[in-house]
C-alpha cells in the first residue's frame, strides 16, 4: 500500500481531471445541457393530429365574414378567408384564441368592488335567475322599468328579449350605443319607415360621401374597403370629411378636414350649393313635408359662411357639391366611429338629409329598404327597439346586457344615467369579464365565437337582408350558459309566457331558418364553390340549415325601393338646425379647455370585449396602433404647449383626467388631441394589471348622448 | 457589491435577459461596451510582455507580473460578463463545433479563449513563486520549465492578442448594414481592425501605469522606479500619436468615401443629440491627441503628474471609442422613418458589471498580498 | 435528415415579396396573420415596441409636412432576405443563420443560436427579434398553435422565414404527386394571404412569368436601403416620389436593373 502523501493526492486530483477531460463524460454533459436548452418543459408544444379544413363564419362583428378554419385534431389553429371571400381583419384572424382568453368566464359571477378594483365571486346560475326575477317583480311594483341593452340587435335571441319585455313596465330593447350603422335609425325616422330597415347599396354607388365613416378602419363590410383599395376600384369616388388625416382620408379622392363639431354646417353648406345650382332631385325633395323650411334654412348657409365655420375653403365646398351631383348615385354617410360614436342628432339629420335631396333614398347605389328577417315564432306583441337617448334618465330598474355576441365601446355614463339611483340591478350575458359586462352586478358566462352556433343577420350595409350562421368548431366549455336558456329561465321564474317552443339558442336559430325556408324567397350562396342557387331549390329546412352551417349565406331577393310618401328633412332636429344656421360661427374654445379631444378606434379594437393576446403585435410590440394611453397632437400644438413627444402628461376634461404619453403627428389637426380607444390591459389578456380610468370615461356627453368630441387640456405631469 | 452582483447575474440567467434594458435595437448595451473597454485596457498585459520578452525592455520586468494579473482579470471578467450577456450560454461551445469562419465573432471567440489560456499559464509561475508553494519541489521544476518557454508564450499571446483586438474592431467595421460603423479596409480586414489594435496597445501601458500608481497609493509603498513609469508613458504617448494619425485619416476616408457609397449622409450621424460632432472631436482630439502630447511631454519632463493625467485621459479615450462603436452605432437609425433611440442600463446590468469589477479587485488584492507582483517592491522600500 | 428530404432535384427559386405601398392602409392583418402562422407568442405587459417579436412589423411614416399637407405611408417590413453578403449570415459565429440555396430564403436555426445578438447589430432593417422572455400563451391557447412550426425558446433570435413550413408543405404535396417542383398556387405566405388590400405578392423573382417578378421590375419598384448592397428580395413599390425617397430607393440602380431585366 502506498503512502498517502500530499504529492500523491495532488497527482490523483490532476490525473482525475485529465482522465475526466479525456472521457466522453464532459462532452456528453455539454451536449445534453445544450439539448436541454431546446426542450425546456415550459416551452409550449403545438398540438398533433389530423389536418382538416372546416367552414364557418366570423361572429365577432356584424360583418359576418366567411371563415375557413385549418384544424388539427378537429381544433382550429388558423382562420382565413375562403378563396374569393373578403379577407379577415386582425380580430377575425385570431378569433380562435378567444375561447382561451384569460378574461374568459366559466361560471356565473357576482361583481364586487373592493379598493378601487373589481372582483368576481362565483354564484350559481339559479341565484342569478332568482335575483333577476326579483328585480322584474320590483319593477312591476313600481321601482322602475326593465330594459335590455342588445349589442347585436336583429338576432332571433333579440326577438326572445323583445318577447320577454313586451309586458314589462317600459320594456324596451336598446340597440348598443355608438354601434356601426346606428345613424341609419335617424334616416329611417326621416323617411318615416314603419317596418323593416334601411340597407346600403355600396356596390352600385359611384360616389361615397363619408362624414367621418372610418371605411379604412373597419366600417361596414370589409368588401367595401377591399373594393376601394384593391385594383377594382373603378370609377367609385370617395369624399371623406374628417379632422384627422386618417387612413380613410389617405385613400379618399377628396378630403375635407372640417373643424370638429362643424359637420352639420358643412352639410348645410353643401345643400345650399346643391339647391342654388339646381343639382337636387326635385321630385324626391318635394316629398319632404318640410322642404320649404329646409330651403329657407339652408339658404342662410352660403358656401362662404360654411367656409368660415368649417375651415374648408368655399370653392372646395362648391366643387364638392358639384362633384357629388356629377357622379350619381351617391351615398352620404354620417359615420359612427368605433371609438368616437355617433355625430349628434342635428349633425346626423343635416348630413343624411343630403341623401333625401339627392334622391338617394330608395335608389340602387343609395339606401334601400330591407324587410326584417322573419321572427322565429309568431308573437302577439314585442317590446320596441329604441335608441338609448329615447329612454328617460333614472328610469331603468333592471338592465339586462346582452354582450353574448360582441361588444362596443361607449362611456358607461351614457347608460348609467338611465338607471335608477338606488336598488337597480344590472345583469350581463358575456363570455368575458371585460368590456361592458364589467359594469354589471351579475354576469352569466355566454359561449364565445366557435363554441356555439351564432346567428349572423346582415350588416347594416347590405342592400338586402341576409342570414349566415357561425357554426361551432370547439366543444362549449364546461360552466358556460346558453343565453336563450337564461331568457327562458327568467321568464319561468317571473311567470311570463313566451311564445314558441324553444329551449336553447339553436332552437331559435333553427326556427328562423325554417321560417326563411317556408317564405322561399331569395337565394343561397355557397362559399365552397361560389355557386348561387335559388332558395326554392333547397329541399328542406334542414338542408338549408346544413348549408348555412357550412358557411353558405342566405340572401333575400332584391329589395323594393323605399316607398315613403312623406319624408322629413329636419325632423326632430329642426330647432337645433335653425339655431346652427342663423348664428353659425367657428367653434370657440374655452380658455380653460383649449383643446378638442377626439377619441377614435378601428372596429377590430372594440367589436369584441377582448382581443387575442397576440394583438399585442399591433398595440404593444409596435406603434402601428396607438395604445389607449397615447395622446397624439399636431407638432405645432405640442410646441405651443411645450410638450415634447414621449413626455407624460395629464389629459383633463370637465369629467376627469387620465395619464397619457404625448406623441406627435402631422396627421392631427392643430388644436386637436387624437386618442385611441383601444384594447386595454384586460382586453389583451393581462388580468393582473391594475385597471386604469378609460379614456371614454372622461369624454363629455352631448345632448343627444354622443361623445365624439370634448373640450380638454393637457398638463405636463 | 459582489453579493448584489451575483444576485443580478442569477436573475439574468434564470429569468432571462428581460432583466436588462437592452432591446431589439440595443442588442448590445453596457456589457459589450465595457467588455470591449476592459479588453482594450487588458492589452497592457500582452503588450508589456511583448516589450519585455520580445523587444527586451528589461526595465519592464518590474511591472510584468502585475500586468499579467491585470490582463487575466480583464479577460476572465469580460468572458464572465459575456456568458451572462448571451441568451443561451450553454450553447456557447457551438461556435467551436459549428464555426462560421467568416464571422469576426468566431475569430474573437477563438482568440480570446486561447489567449485566456495563455494568460492563465503566464499567471501560473507568479502563483508558483509564492513562498509556501515553493516548498513543493515539482512546482519548482515546473516553474523553471515555464520560465524557459515564457518568450514563446509571450509571442503566442502577442499574436493572439493583436488578432483579437483587431477582430473586436472588425466586429463593427464589417457591418455593411450599419454605415456608421462600416469601414473600408485592407484585404479582409476593415480599418477598425487595425485601429482597435493600435488604440489597445497605446492605452494598455497607460492602464498599467495608472493601476501601478493606484496600488502604490493604496498600499503606501513604492513599487517601481520612476523610470518604469516614464517608459510606459513614452510608449503609450507615441503609440497614441500614431493611433490618432491613422484614426484621423480613417475618419476622413470614412466620411468622404465609405459613407456616401452606402447612401447615408454623414451629417445625419451627428444630428441626434446627445451624439453631436463633439463626440468625434472628443474621441480624436480631447481624449486622443491631447493625452498623447501630455504623455510625451510628461515623460520628457519627468513629470509624473503629467504622465498620470495623460494616462487617465488615454484610458478614458479608449473607453469613449468603444462606447461610440457599440452604442452610437446602434442608436443611429438606418431606415429614414425609424426613430433615434437611447438606452439606459438596468440595475441588473450595472450590478453584474460591478460584481465583476469587485471580483477583479479581490483577485488583484489577493495576488498582491500573497504573490510577488512587483519584484522590486522589497528593494524600493529601503529608500 | 430534413435537408436530405429538401435536396431533391428541384428547380432553383429566388422567392421574394413585392409590397405595394399605395395599397397598404396599415391595417396590420399581415402582422397578426404572421404571428398566428408562426407561433409567435403574445407580449407580456412589460414588453414594448422595442422588445417585442414582430416578424412582420408595419411602420407608419409621414411625409414630414404639416397638417393638412401631411401624408402617411405604411411600410410593412419583414426580413428582407438579403442576397449579397447577407449581413446576418456572415456575422453569425455558429452558422445559426443560412440561406437556402433552393429558395434564396434566409432562415434562422433557433436551436443552434447562442443569443449573442451580433446578427441584430448587423441587420440594417431591424428584422431580427430576440426572445427576451420565455414564450408564453394563456392556458389552453397552446391548442391553437401551428403544428408545422416549432416554438422557439427564450434567449434566441428569430425572424421571418417566408413561412418556411408552408413551403415545406407545398413541396411535400408536389413530391407526393411525383412532381419535381411545387405549384406556385400551393405556396403563399400568411401575410400575403391575409392582406385585405392584396398589397403583398409572393413569387419567384427569377421567374419572368410570376406576378412578383413583373411587379419587382415595374418602374416604381424599389428596395429599402438599396445602396447598402445587401440585395434584398423584398421589393416595395409606390407611385409617390416622397415614399420612394423615404425608402432610400436607389433610383439609378432601379433603372439599370430595369434595362437589364
Ligand atoms: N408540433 C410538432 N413539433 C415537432 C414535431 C412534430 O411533428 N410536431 N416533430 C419534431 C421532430 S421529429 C423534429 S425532427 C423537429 C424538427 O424541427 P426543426 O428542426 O425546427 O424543423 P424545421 O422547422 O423543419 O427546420 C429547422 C430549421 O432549418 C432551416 N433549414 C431549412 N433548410 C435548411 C438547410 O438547407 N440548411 C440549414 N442549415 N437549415 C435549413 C429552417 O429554416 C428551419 O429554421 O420538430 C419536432 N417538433
Ligand atoms: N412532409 C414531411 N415529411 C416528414 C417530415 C417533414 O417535416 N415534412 N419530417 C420527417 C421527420 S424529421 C420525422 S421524425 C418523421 C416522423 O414521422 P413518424 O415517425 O411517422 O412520426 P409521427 O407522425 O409522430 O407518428 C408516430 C406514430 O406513433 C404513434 N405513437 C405515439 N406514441 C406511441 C407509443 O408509445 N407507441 C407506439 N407504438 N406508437 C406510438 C402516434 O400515434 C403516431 O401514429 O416524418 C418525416 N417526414
Ligand atoms: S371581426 Fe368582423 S370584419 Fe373582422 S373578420 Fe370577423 S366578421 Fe370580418
Ligand atoms: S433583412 Fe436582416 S435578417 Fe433579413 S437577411 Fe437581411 S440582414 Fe438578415
Ligand atoms: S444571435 Fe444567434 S443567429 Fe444571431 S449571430 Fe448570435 S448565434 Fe448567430
Ligand atoms: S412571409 Fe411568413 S414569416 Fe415572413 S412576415 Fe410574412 S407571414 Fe411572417
Ligand atoms: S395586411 Fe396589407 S394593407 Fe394591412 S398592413 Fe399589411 S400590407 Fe398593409
Ligand atoms: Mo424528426
Amino acid at each position: 500500500m502506498t503512502n498517502v502523501t500530499r504529492r500523491n493526492l495532488l497527482k490523483l486530483a490532476g490525473g482525475a481531471a485529465i482522465g475526466f477531460m479525456a472521457s466522453p463524460m464532459p462532452w456528453r454533459l455539454t451536449d445534453e445541457l445544450a439539448i436541454w436548452t431546446q426542450n425546456w418543459s415550459w416551452i409550449p408544444v403545438p398540438p398533433k393530429g389530423e389536418v382538416t379544413t372546416r367552414m364557418t363564419a366570423c361572429s365577432l362583428c356584424p360583418s359576418g365574414c366567411a371563415v375557413q378554419a385549418r384544424c388539427i385534431g378537429g381544433l382550429p389553429v388558423s382562420l382565413r378567408a375562403p378563396a374569393g371571400s373578403a379577407a379577415l381583419c386582425s380580430l377575425g384572424l385570431t378569433g380562435h384564441h378567444l375561447p382561451y382568453h384569460p378574461a374568459r368566464l366559466l361560471a356565473p359571477v357576482r361583481v364586487t368592488e373592493r379598493a378601487d378594483a373589481l372582483h368576481t365571486n362565483p354564484v350559481r346560475l339559479g341565484e342569478v335567475v332568482t335575483e333577476t326575477a326579483a328585480a322584474i317583480a320590483a319593477a312591476k311594483a313600481g321601482l322602475g322599468t326593465v330594459a335590455v341593452l342588445d349589442m347585436r340587435p336583429g338576432r332571433s335571441i333579440s326577438w326572445a328579449w323583445r318577447s320577454l319585455l313586451s309586458g314589462l313596465p317600459g320594456g324596451a330593447v336598446i340597440a348598443g350605443p355608438g354601434r356601426e350603422g346606428a345613424s341609419l335609425a335617424t334616416l329611417e325616422r326621416m323617411l318615416a319607415i314603419e317596418s323593416g330597415s334601411l340597407g346600403l347599396d355600396f356596390e352600385h354607388a359611384r360616389t361615397i360621401v363619408s362624414f367621418g365613416a372610418p371605411l379604412a378602419d373597419g366600417w361596414g363590410s370589409p368588401r367595401t374597403l377591399q373594393r376601394l383599395l384593391g385594383g377594382s376600384r373603378g370609377n367609385v369616388r370617395l369624399i371623406h370629411v374628417d379632422p384627422l388625416r386618417s387612413p380613410t382620408a389617405e385613400i379618399a379622392d377628396r378630403w375635407l378636414p372640417a373643424r370638429p363639431g362643424t359637420e352639420a354646417v358643412l352639410a348645410l353648406g353643401l345643400a345650399h350649393v346643391l339647391i342654388a345650382e339646381n343639382l337636387v332631385d326635385r321630385a324626391a325633395a318635394a316629398k319632404a313635408v318640410d322642404f320649404e323650411r329646409y330651403s329657407l334654412l339652408v339658404s342662410r348657409v352660403t358656401a362662404e359662411k360654411a367656409a368660415a365655420v368649417t375651415g374648408i375653403a368655399a370653392d372646395a365646398i362648391i366643387a364638392t357639391a358639384r362633384e357629388i351631383a356629377r357622379a350619381m348615385p351617391a351615398v352620404v354617410l354620417a359615420g359612427e366611429d368605433a371609438g368616437g360614436g355617433r355625430f349628434g342628432r342635428a349633425a346626423e339629420t343635416a348630413i343624411l338629409g343630403l341623401n333625401l335631396i339627392l334622391g338617394n333614398a330608395g335608389k340602387g347605389g343609395g339606401f334601400l329598404a330591407r324587410p326584417d328577417l322573419p321572427a322565429p315564432f309568431d308573437s302577439a306583441s314585442l317590446a320596441p327597439v329604441q335608441d338609448l337617448d329615447q329612454l328617460p334618465d333614472r328610469s331603468v330598474a333592471l338592465l339586462l346586457i346582452d354582450a353574448s355576441a360582441g361588444d362596443a365601446a361607449f362611456p358607461w355614463r351614457v347608460v348609467e344615467r338611465k338607471l335608477i339611483a338606488k336598488g337597480g340591478l344590472v345583469v350581463a350575458l358575456s363570455p368575458f369579464f371585460a368590456g361592458t359586462a364589467r359594469h354589471a352586478n351579475l354576469i352569466v358566462p355566454a359561449p364565445t365565437f366557435l363554441e356555439a352556433m351564432f346567428e349572423l343577420p346582415a350588416g347594416f350595409d347590405a342592400p338586402a337582408a341576409t342570414l349566415g350562421i357561425s357554426a361551432p368548431l370547439i366543444a362549449a366549455r364546461e360552466g358556460g350558459a346558453d343565453p336563450a336558456s337564461f331568457v327562458r329561465a327568467v321568464a319561468a321564474a317571473s311567470r311570463i309566457d313566451l311564445p314558441g317552443a324553444w329551449a336553447r339558442s339553436e332552437d331559435l336559430i333553427k326556427a328562423r331558418v325554417a321560417r326563411i325556408h317556408r317564405v322561399g324567397r331569395g337565394s343561397v350562396m355557397s362559399i365552397a364553390d361560389g355557386a348561387e342557387k335559388p332558395l326554392a331549390a333547397v329541399a328542406t329546412p334542414d338542408a338549408l340549415l346544413e348549408a348555412l352551417m357550412g358557411g353558405a349565406k342566405w340572401e333575400d331577393a332584391p329589395s323594393p325601393s323605399v316607398q315613403s310618401m312623406k319624408t322629413m328633412l329636419l325632423g326632430d332636429a329642426a330647432g337645433e338646425l335653425e339655431r346652427i344656421s342663423t348664428c353659425a360661427t367657428a367653434p370657440k374654445q374655452s380658455p380653460q379647455y383649449p383643446l378638442t379631444l377626439l377619441p377614435r378606434a378601428p372596429r377590430d379594437a372594440t367589436a369584441s370585449a377582448v382581443v387575442s393576446p397576440v394583438i399585442t403585435k399591433l398595440y404593444r410590440e409596435s406603434v402601428l396602433r396607438r395604445s389607449p394611453e397615447t395622446a397624439v397632437l399636431n407638432p405645432a400644438t405640442a410646441r405651443e404647449l411645450r410638450l415634447r413627444a414621449g413626455r407624460k402628461a395629464s389629459l383633463e376634461t370637465a369629467a376627469g383626467a387620465i395619464g397619457v404619453t404625448i406623441a406627435t403627428s402631422g396627421s392631427v389637426m392643430p388644436g386637436a388631441v387624437e386618442i385611441a380607444v383601444s384594447p386595454g390591459a384586460i382586453a389583451l389578456g393581462d388580468m393582473h394589471t391594475a385597471v386604469k380610468m378609460e379614456i371614454l370615461e372622461i369624454c363629455a356627453i352631448d345632448e343627444s348622448g354622443g361623445w365624439r368630441q370634448s373640450a380638454a387640456r393637457l398638463v405636463e405631469a | 457589491m459582489l453579493g448584489i452582483g451575483l444576485f443580478a447575474i442569477g436573475l439574468c440567467l434564470i429569468k432571462g435577459l428581460n432583466q436588462t434594458n437592452m432591446d431589439n435595437r440595443f442588442a448590445f448595451g453596457l456589457w459589450i461596451f465595457l467588455d470591449l473597454t476592459v479588453i482594450a485596457l487588458g492589452a497592457g498585459a500582452f503588450f508589456t510582455g511583448f516589450l519585455l520578452y520580445i523587444l527586451r525592455r528589461d526595465e519592464l520586468r518590474a511591472v510584468i507580473n502585475s500586468a499579467v494579473v491585470l490582463g487575466f482579470i480583464c479577460y476572465s471578467g469580460a468572458i464572465l460578463v459575456l456568458m451572462v450577456d448571451v441568451g443561451q450560454p450553454l450553447r456557447a461551445w457551438f461556435t467551436f463545433w459549428h464555426p462560421n469562419v467568416h464571422s469576426m465573432l468566431t475569430e474573437v471567440t477563438f482568440c480570446i479563449t486561447c489567449y485566456l489560456a495563455v494568460l492563465a499559464i503566464e499567471y501560473a509561475p507568479i502563483v508558483l513563486r509564492n513562498r509556501q508553494l515553493r516548498k513543493v519541489p515539482s512546482f519548482l521544476v515546473f516553474e523553471f520549465e515555464l520560465h524557459k518557454v515564457m518568450p514563446v508564450l509571450a509571442a503566442v499571446g502577442t499574436f493572439l492578442s493583436f488578432f483579437h483586438q483587431g477582430s473586436l474592431g472588425g466586429l463593427y467595421g464589417v457591418l455593411q448594414g450599419r454605415p456608421f460603423a462600416y469601414r473600408d479596409g485592407f484585404a479582409i480586414w476593415p480599418s477598425t481592425f487595425f485601429l482597435f489594435i493600435l488604440s489597445a496597445i497605446a492605452t494598455g501601458p497607460a492602464f498599467v501605469l495608472v493601476t501601478t500608481w493606484a496600488v502604490s497609493k493604496i498600499s503606501s509603498k513604492r513599487l517601481v522606479q520612476p523610470s518604469v513609469y516614464r517608459i510606459l508613458a513614452m510608449v503609450s504617448g507615441w503609440l497614441l500619436v500614431t493611433y490618432v494619425g491613422f484614426k484621423g485619416i480613417d475618419t476622413l476616408v470614412w466620411l468622404n468615401r465609405t459613407v456616401p457609397r452606402t447612401g447615408a449622409i454623414p451629417a445625419q450621424f451627428y444630428a441626434w443629440q446627445p451624439f453631436g460632432t463633439w463626440v468625434l472631436f472628443a474621441e480624436i482630439v480631447l481624449f486622443g491627441l491631447v493625452p498623447a502630447l501630455i504623455l510625451i511631454a510628461g515623460a520628457r519632463r519627468r513629470s509624473f503628474a503629467l504622465q498620470l493625467t495623460g494616462s487617465l485621459l488615454a484610458c478614458a479615450g479608449v473607453a469613449l471609442n468603444r462606447f461610440v462603436m457599440t452604442i452610437q452605432t446602434l442608436a443611429v437609425p438606418t431606415l429614414k422613418f425609424e426613430p433615434f433611440m437611447l438606452y439606459w442600463p438596468s440595475w441588473q446590468e450595472v450590478a453584474t458589471f460591478l460584481a465583476v469589477a469587485a471580483y477583479g479587485v479581490i483577485l488583484y488584492s489577493l495576488s498582491f498580498r500573497y504573490l510577488k507582483l512587483f519584484p522590486h517592491e522589497r528593494d524600493l522600500q529601503q529608500y | 435528415m430534413k435537408s436530405s428530404a429538401n435536396s431533391g432535384a428541384i428547380i432553383k427559386r429566388r422567392f421574394g415579396l413585392v409590397i405595394d405601398l399605395d395599397r397598404c392602409n396599415g391595417c396590420g392583418a399581415c402582422a397578426t396573420a404572421c404571428a398566428v402562422e408562426n407561433n409567435v407568442p403574445p407580449a407580456f405587459p412589460e414588453v414594448n415596441e422595442r422588445t417585442g417579436l414582430t416578424w412582420m412589423r408595419v411602420y407608419r411614416a409621414e411625409n414630414g409636412r404639416t397638417f393638412p399637407d401631411s401624408r402617411t405611408v405604411y411600410f410593412p417590413i419583414s426580413c428582407q432576405h438579403c442576397g449579397h453578403d447577407t449581413p446576418c449570415v456572415s456575422v453569425c459565429p455558429q452558422n445559426a443563420v443560412d440561406i437556402n440555396p433552393q429558395t434564396g430564403v434566409v432562415s434562422q436555426i433557433p436551436e443552434r443560436c447562442l443569443g449573442c445578438r451580433y446578427c441584430m447589430a448587423a441587420c440594417p432593417y431591424h428584422a431580427r427579434y430576440f426572445n427576451w422572455f420565455d414564450p408564453t400563451w394563456p392556458a389552453g391557447m397552446e391548442k391553437t398553435l401551428n403544428p408545422d412550426v416549432s416554438v422557439r425558446m427564450r434567449g434566441v433570435v428569430e425572424k421571418c422565414n417566408l413561412c418556411h413550413s408552408r413551403w415545406q408543405v407545398a413541396k411535400a404535396k408536389a413530391a407526393a404527386a411525383g412532381k419535381q417542383d411545387l405549384d406556385p398556387a400551393d405556396y403563399t405566405t400568411a401575410c400575403a394571404e391575409a392582406c385585405p388590400a392584396k398589397a403583398i405578392v409572393l413569387g419567384d423573382l427569377d421567374d419572368r412569368n410570376s406576378e412578383a417578378s413583373r411587379a419587382a421590375k415595374s418602374p416604381n419598384a424599389f428596395r429599402l436601403l438599396a445602396k447598402l448592397g445587401t440585395d434584398p428580395k423584398i421589393y416595395y413599390r409606390s407611385n409617390r416620389e416622397w415614399v420612394r425617397r423615404l425608402g432610400d430607393a436607389d433610383v439609378a440602380q432601379i433603372e439599370s436593373e430595369a434595362s437589364r431585366g
